[in-house]
This record gives structure tokens, sequence and C-alpha cells, in this order.
């Protein structure tokens, strides 16, 4: 009996610590995966609150410039109309498009600004260029900072042996958040082509 | 011929060894409150700012340095540089995160406030743009860089204060620490031991030394890897900044 029942311990034993060490990885990876998939989350909705906060400074924006040159509506058309896109942007993709397309109307309108120089020693006018300028870089960081969240996290969930509880999970690679860079608002240093 | 692939050999043996410095290594490591690596602040004006920057520390837990560079490359503007650098630093405590970095790049002639997550809201883009017009350009277009810059770190204490609802007293010009200097001692060995046992260990070494003071992964690894830089070279005596987060908000100017 007492022979017996050694014969078969010893390997049920080794399965079972190998089932608890399985499990024990197995939990671990799912945490961290779970951890990361957080992160990259976060990165986003900073860049989110970023792009909303650029967005509820434009009206003010416009208005100030408006006061100033009020036939330029052509661009203060371009901007609404790209302002309105950036809201309705549903994916990672979308948003980056339309955030491109609000930097060039931008950019323009900043160029328009060039024409009216009363406007560009308006103290107001000064103080919304900063925070425009602020929310830009803000943006330009948080873009950064989630897309290295989303190079870990697409590295991770793409090696073997990680891939199985990523498949296991449902998790799917995330998309990067990438911008035409010659979008980025340099707004001193193009020529005003305002047709 | 031969001796030139040598040296290439060892030059990527030790690229290999020291990979964690190679994204940090052309930031400068900081010395303070004042970084003056341009050289362009005269000692009395780098005392009176440094003794405004501990008084607001000391008072408040705010942290508000200064630098100043010949030039930022590689990186691209003087934006990159400032959030690569807040990051490398985290000046302000970590809980706060209340630092403000006001950089110069002489070369450039760019100058930009840096502001931390936690002082957005006194030092909203559109004061910091306003700090860098009133206080700072003025003196900067004259090249007199230690008065502009003395003058922008008085206005940011001032409004730091208010912001914390304390009035700021004694404050006066600090000369460094006193035990900084010469003499070599115990812990700079040990320092030094320490870093080549674990050269390209920054990823273990580092996070055990500064556990909780770096905050995750973020900064770093704008450009890749240069020539070797002074970091980990000389002790300082300088054990750092607190812990603060940026996230990009401040102003710029050019001069």
């Amino acid at each position: 009996m007492a022979r017996n029942s050694k014969g078969w311990i010893a390997p049920v034993a080794i399965i079972v610590i190998l089932l608890v060490i399985g499990v024990f990885w197995f939990v671990g990876q799912q945490n961290s995966l779970i951890t990361l998939e957080e992160n990259v989350d976060a990165a986003w909705s900073e860049i989110d609150n970023q792009l909303q906060r650029r967005s509820d400074l434009i009206p003010n924006l416009v208005a100030t410039v408006r006061g100033f040159a009020e036939q330029e509506e052509e661009v203060f058309t371009q901007i609404a109309d790209a302002r309105a896109r950036l809201a309705g942007a549903g994916t990672v993709g979308e948003t980056a498009e339309s955030y491109g397309e609000l930097q060039s109307a931008l950019s323009r309108l900043l160029v328009v600004v060039e024409n009216y120089p009363q406007l560009q020693s308006n103290e107001n006018f000064i103080r919304l260029q900063d925070e425009l300028a602020g929310t830009e870089n803000r943006i330009a960081v948080a873009r950064q900072r989630y897309n290295t969240t989303v190079q870990q996290f697409n590295t991770r969930i793409r090696l073997f042996p990680t891939r199985i509880v990523a498949n296991r999970l449902g998790l799917e690679q995330r998309e990067y958040f990438e911008i035409d860079e010659t979008a980025r608002a340099v707004p001193t240093v193009d020529f005003g082509s305002d047709d | 011929m031969r001796s030139r692939a040598r040296i290439a050999r060892t030059l990527v043996l030790l690229a290999l060894l020291v990979p964690g410095l190679a994204g940090a290594q052309q930031l400068p490591s900081p010395d303070g409150f004042v970084n003056d690596f341009a050289g362009v602040i005269s000692a009395d004006v780098e005392a009176q700012i440094r003794g405004i920057s501990t008084a607001v520390q000391e008072q408040t837990g705010a942290e508000i340095a200064v630098v100043t560079v010949d030039s930022i490359s590689p990186y691209p503007t003087i934006e990159d540089y400032g959030i690569a650098l807040a990051d490398e630093w985290n000046v302000g405590s970590p809980e706060e995160d209340n630092g403000v970095i006001l950089i110069v790049a002489v070369g450039e002639r760019r100058v930009r406030v840096e502001v931390g997550y936690g002082l957005e809201g006194a030092i909203p883009d559109g004061r910091a743009g306003a700090i860098l017009d009133d206080y700072v350009l003025p003196d900067l277009r004259n090249n007199d860089y230690g008065a502009g810059l003395l003058n922008g770190v008085a206005a940011i204490a001032q409004i730091v204060a208010d912001e914390y609802g304390v009035t700021l007293t004694g404050v006066r010009a600090e000369t460094r620490a006193p035990s900084r200097g010469s003499s070599v001692d115990l812990s700079d060995i040990v320092y030094v031991v320490f870093l080549l046992l674990f050269v390209g260990g920054r990823w273990f070494f580092w996070p055990l030394l500064f556990a909780g003071r770096r905050r995750g992964f973020f900064g770093g690894g704008f450009g890749s890897s240069g020539g070797f830089g002074s970091s980990g070279g000389g002790p300082s005596r300088f054990s750092g900044f607190g812990g603060g987060g940026f996230g990009g908000g401040g102003a710029s100017r050019g001069f």
C-alpha cells in the first residue's frame, strides 16, 4: 500500500506543481498584459483631453481674430469644419487624420494673422496663441507617450509565449497615433498663400 | 587601419555595455537649481537665483530650475529638448508635480518655460508666455542672460508663493553648499564603484537607488546614441530633484 502510493504520488506531484506554475505564469502574464492595455488607454485619454482642450480654445481664438480680420471668412469656415470632423472622429486613425486637417487650418489662420500687426500685439491674442501652442506641445508629448505604450503593448502580445495569453484574452494590436509631421503647427515659417 | 577597426570595435563594445545611457547621454545631469552649462550667468546672479529657488523649495516644496545650454542639438526644437530634460530631471515633488524649468538655448536664441503638471493651473501657458515677454525677454535681447533669468525666476517664485498662499521670507543669495567640492569622501568612491559594477545597469540599479523617483518609462529616446556624455562621470553632490512629472505645458520664445 505504502509502496503503491509512493509510486503515483511523485508524478502527480510534479504534474500538480507544473500546473500550479503554469497557472501562476498565465495569471501573471494576463495581469501584466491587462496593465499594459490600461496604460495604452490612459495614454490615449491624455491625447483625447488635450485635443478637447484645443477644441475648446478655438472659438475664443477665432472670435479674437474675427474682431480684427472679419473678411477672412474662408479660414474661419475651414477651422469650424475641421473642428467638427475631429469631434466626430471615432477611431485612432480618423482622429489622427482630422487632427492633421485642423492643424493645417490653424496654421493658415496664423499665417493670415501676420497681415494684422494690431492683432499680433493684442494681449488677448498673444495669450490665446500661447495656450494654443502649449496645447499643441502637450498633444505632441502625449502622442509620443501613447505611441511608446502602444509599441510595448503590440510587441508583447505578438511575442511567443505571451501571445497565447493575449489570444485567450482576445487582445488585439492597437493603432499608433500617426500624424503628418508637416502638419505640425509651425505658424511663422510659411509664406502667406491666401487665395 | 587596423587600430581604427579596433577603436570601432571597442566603441561598439562600450556602446553595448551602456545601453541604458544611450538615450539620455545628450542631456546633461542636473547640478542644483542653477545649471549654467553655457556659462552665461555671473556667480553673484547665480547665487541670487539659487537663493530664490531654495526659499521656494523650502517654503512651498515647488522646485524652480534654471538651465542654460549652448545648443539643444540633436533635439529639433526647444520644446523637444525641454520635455526630454523635464522627463530626465523630474523637477518638482512626485506628489504635486510642482516643478518649473526655465531653459535658455544660447546658440538657438530660444527660451522656454517648462511647467510641471501641478503648476499648470497657477501658470497656464498664456501666463508663462507673459512671464517671458515681460520679465525675461528684454534682458535676453541685450544678452544679459543672468538678469533675464533672475527676473523670470523671481516672477515665477512670486506666482508659486501666491499659489501656495505663502510669503517668501529669508530669500538670500545662496552660495554653493560648503561640503561640495574638492574632497573625495567614502561615498564618492562607493558611488563610482557602484557605477562601474553596474555600468549599463541603469534599469536594474538606478531604480533601486531612486526607488519611486522615476515614473514610467517615458521620456528619453528622442535621438540615437552619439558620443559619451559626462553623465555618471564625476560624482555630483546634488542629490537630484524630487520626481515631478511634466506634460509639455509652458511657453517658448525666440529672442
